[in-house]
C-alpha cells in the first residue's frame, strides 16, 4: 500500500495531479472488465467444466453427491 | 448416484438445455454395495421437464418412475420383472423402467451382447439423439466389448419440447450398488442462451466411489 501511494505520487509529480484518478479510474474499468469475462467464461460451458451452480443433485437418502 | 440401500438419487441440469439434436458421452461402474451380494438396481440417463429437482422412485424405479414428460435409457442390473440382470432400454413419461409396458418403451437384453453392466467394469456410453433415432453405444472399457442399438423416438413431442432438463437417476432396495458417473459431456445442437454456442457440460468427480 506504502509503494502503491509512493507510485501515485510519483506520478502525480511528473505528469500533474490529475494522473492519480486517471489511474483509478484505469483500474477501475480493468476490474469492470475482468468481472465481465469471468461471467462469460461461467456462462459459455463450450470448453470449460460445469460447476456446482449448473448441476443439481436430489436424493431421497442424500444419496447423489457432485463431486468435482 | 447411490451409495446404500433404499435410495434414490438424480442429478439434473438447473436449467434445460436443447434436446432436439444431443449427445450425451458419459463413464460410468455399477460397483457392489458389499462383496457377495447381488448388484441392484441400475441408473438411467434421463430427459424431462418436470424440473432440476426431478427425482422418482427407489429400487426398480431407478430413481426415475413416475417422473412425468420424461425418457430414460436404463441401464438396469436386477430383475423385477423379467427384464433379467443386465437390460438397457428406452422408457417414457416416468413409467416403472423395468419391461415395456407402453408404445415406445424398449428393452434391450445384454445378456449375449459382451456388455455385462454387473461386472463391475468401467463403461463408456455414448448416448445421440438426431432426426428423430437414438443410438445408445455402451463400450466395456476393461474388455473392448461393445454394444450398439439404434432406436426410433420423438422426444421434444414425449417432453413437450425442444429443451428439457438432463441428468441421471439411480435407484437401490433391500439390495445396493454404488452407482457412479466418472465423466459426462453433453452437446446440444442448435440454439443456445449465451452467444448461440452449443451447451456442453463435463463432471469429474475427485474421487471415486
Amino acid at each position: 500500500m506504502k509503494k502503491l501511494v509512493l507510485l501515485l505520487h510519483v506520478l502525480g509529480t511528473v505528469f500533474g495531479q490529475s494522473t492519480p484518478r486517471v489511474l483509478v479510474g484505469l483500474i477501475g474499468l480493468m476490474c469492470v472488465l475482468c468481472g465481465v469475462r469471468a461471467e462469460a467464461r461461467t456462462l459459455d460451458h463450450s470448453s470449460g467444466f460445469a460447476n456446482h451452480d449448473d448441476l443439481m443433485a436430489n436424493g431421497s437418502n442424500t444419496s447423489a453427491q457432485l463431486r468435482f | 448416484m447411490t451409495d446404500n440401500f433404499g435410495e434414490a438419487g438424480s442429478i439434473f441440469t438447473v436449467s434445460p438445455v436443447q434436446i432436439t439434436n444431443f449427445s450425451s458421452d458419459f463413464e460410468f461402474t455399477i460397483l457392489p454395495f458389499e462383496i457377495g451380494i447381488p448388484l441392484a438396481d441400475g441408473m438411467t440417463f434421463c430427459i424431462q421437464s418436470a424440473g432440476p429437482m426431478a427425482l422418482g422412485g427407489s429400487g426398480g424405479g431407478l430413481g426415475y418412475e413416475l417422473i412425468p414428460t420424461s425418457v430414460a435409457i436404463k441401464f438396469d442390473v436386477f430383475d423385477n420383472n423379467g427384464e433379467g440382470t443386465n437390460s438397457t432400454g428406452v422408457f417414457t413419461d416416468g413409467e416403472f423402467p423395468s419391461v415395456p409396458k407402453s408404445n415406445g418403451d424398449v428393452l434391450i437384453a445384454l445378456s449375449g451382447t459382451g456388455i455385462d453392466l454387473t461386472s463391475g467394469d468401467l463403461f463408456h456410453a455414448v448416448i445421440t439423439y438426431h432426426n428423430g433415432s437414438l443410438t445408445i453405444a455402451i463400450t466395456d472399457t476393461a474388455t473392448g466389448a461393445s454394444f450398439q442399438k439404434t432406436i426410433s423416438i420423438d422426444i421434444p413431442s414425449v417432453v413437450g419440447g425442444s429443451r428439457a432438463f438432463v441428468g441421471f437417476t439411480g435407484g437401490t432396495a433391500g439390495l445396493a450398488a454404488v452407482q457412479t458417473i466418472y465423466t459426462w459431456t453433453f452437446s446440444g445442437q442448435g440454439p443456445y442462451d449465451f452467444n448461440r454456442r452449443p451447451l456442453t457440460l463435463r463432471c469429474r468427480p475427485r474421487s471415486v466411489g
